[in-house]
């Protein structure tokens, strides 16, 4: 399946939960916030989205400093 | 005796000379919550209070010291005061008819939706980037005007320091990417233009003037 990543293609070979999906990007969990297909997906459901076909996806991703 | 009749009105005066009482009335009508009274967050109520703004919930738990000096609105006899009230002091002199609501408290996830349940707009003014991570989460579809800081540190290349509309009501200032790490400490210049910019986007929010980063805002 194909889903939008950041404005990208990602191809997925395999079925992922957006957790799983944020795991192998190597994205910090603490330091971003996720828009998934125009909303906020919040931290305590990642691991309850199932992505699906032409999902969009935005990581937002915050550094220190202020 | 002042050569001014009210001196809690002089400010107003002031700023009437600039804004008519239409635009100072829109100002005034808007709470604006300060997530941090850091660099951030007392340079960007400095830059609003200046503006005309008199209602906020400022929060930050931190007391001043010597290392905030080089960028944070704090003087050297205000050493060891909470911030909040430090800020509360320097901020009445600029204007005394202020209303600040102090809460010299740790924001936790817990928290923070009660905190700033009575703000129109939130800057978002932490340090930490998992603070920034837990304020943004939280007030991203609240419908209030969230205005966050990313990437601010060092010197040089100020213009890098840029607004990013992410929707309607949530907007990012910063480079992105400049973290605060060593040798790359967090200075005034480029502190100072992430507040300033903060501050603008609130400015021009009340005073719903279109222009290349502010979309038609309704609060």
């Amino acid at each position: 399946m194909k889903i939008s990543f950041n404005g990208g293609t990602t191809h997925l070979d395999q079925d992922l939960y957006l957790s799983e999906f944020l795991e192998q990007k190597k994205i910090n969990p603490e330091k971003v916030v996720i828009e998934y297909n125009g909303e906020i997906a919040y931290q305590s459901s990642w691991a309850e989205i199932k992505l699906q076909d032409g999902d969009i996806i935005y990581a937002l991703t915050f550094v220190g400093g202020g | 005796m002042s050569e001014y009749e009210d001196e809690r009105n002089v400010f107003k005066q002031g700023l009437l000379k600039h804004f008519s009482q239409e635009q100072l009335e829109k100002i005034e009508s808007f709470t604006i919550g300060i997530a941090g009274a850091g660099g951030l967050g007392s340079n960007c109520a400095l830059n609003l209070v200046r503006s005309g703004f008199k209602h906020f919930v400022i929060c930050d738990f931190d007391l001043v010291e010597p290392s905030n000096l080089n960028r944070q609105f704090y003087f050297q006899d205000q050493l060891r005061m909470a911030k909040v009230e430090a800020l509360s002091v320097n901020l009445r002199r600029i204007n005394p008819d202020l209303k600040i609501v102090t809460l010299p408290i740790k924001i936790t996830s817990g928290n923070i939706r009660e905190i700033f349940a009575g703000c129109d707009i939130i800057v978002e003014a932490f340090d930490r980037a998992e603070s920034k991570r837990m304020l943004v989460e939280a007030f991203y579809s609240s419908g209030k005007f969230l205005v966050s800081a990313s990437g601010l540190a060092g010197w040089g290349n100020a213009d890098a320091i840029m607004t990013l509309q992410v929707h309607d009501y949530f907007y990012i200032v910063g480079d992105l990417v400049s973290e605060v790490k060593e040798n790359r400490p967090p200075c005034a210049p480029r502190v100072n233009i992430a507040a300033a910019k903060q501050a603008d986007l609130i400015l021009a929010l009340a005073l719903k003037q279109k222009d290349t980063y502010a979309g038609d805002y309704s609060i």
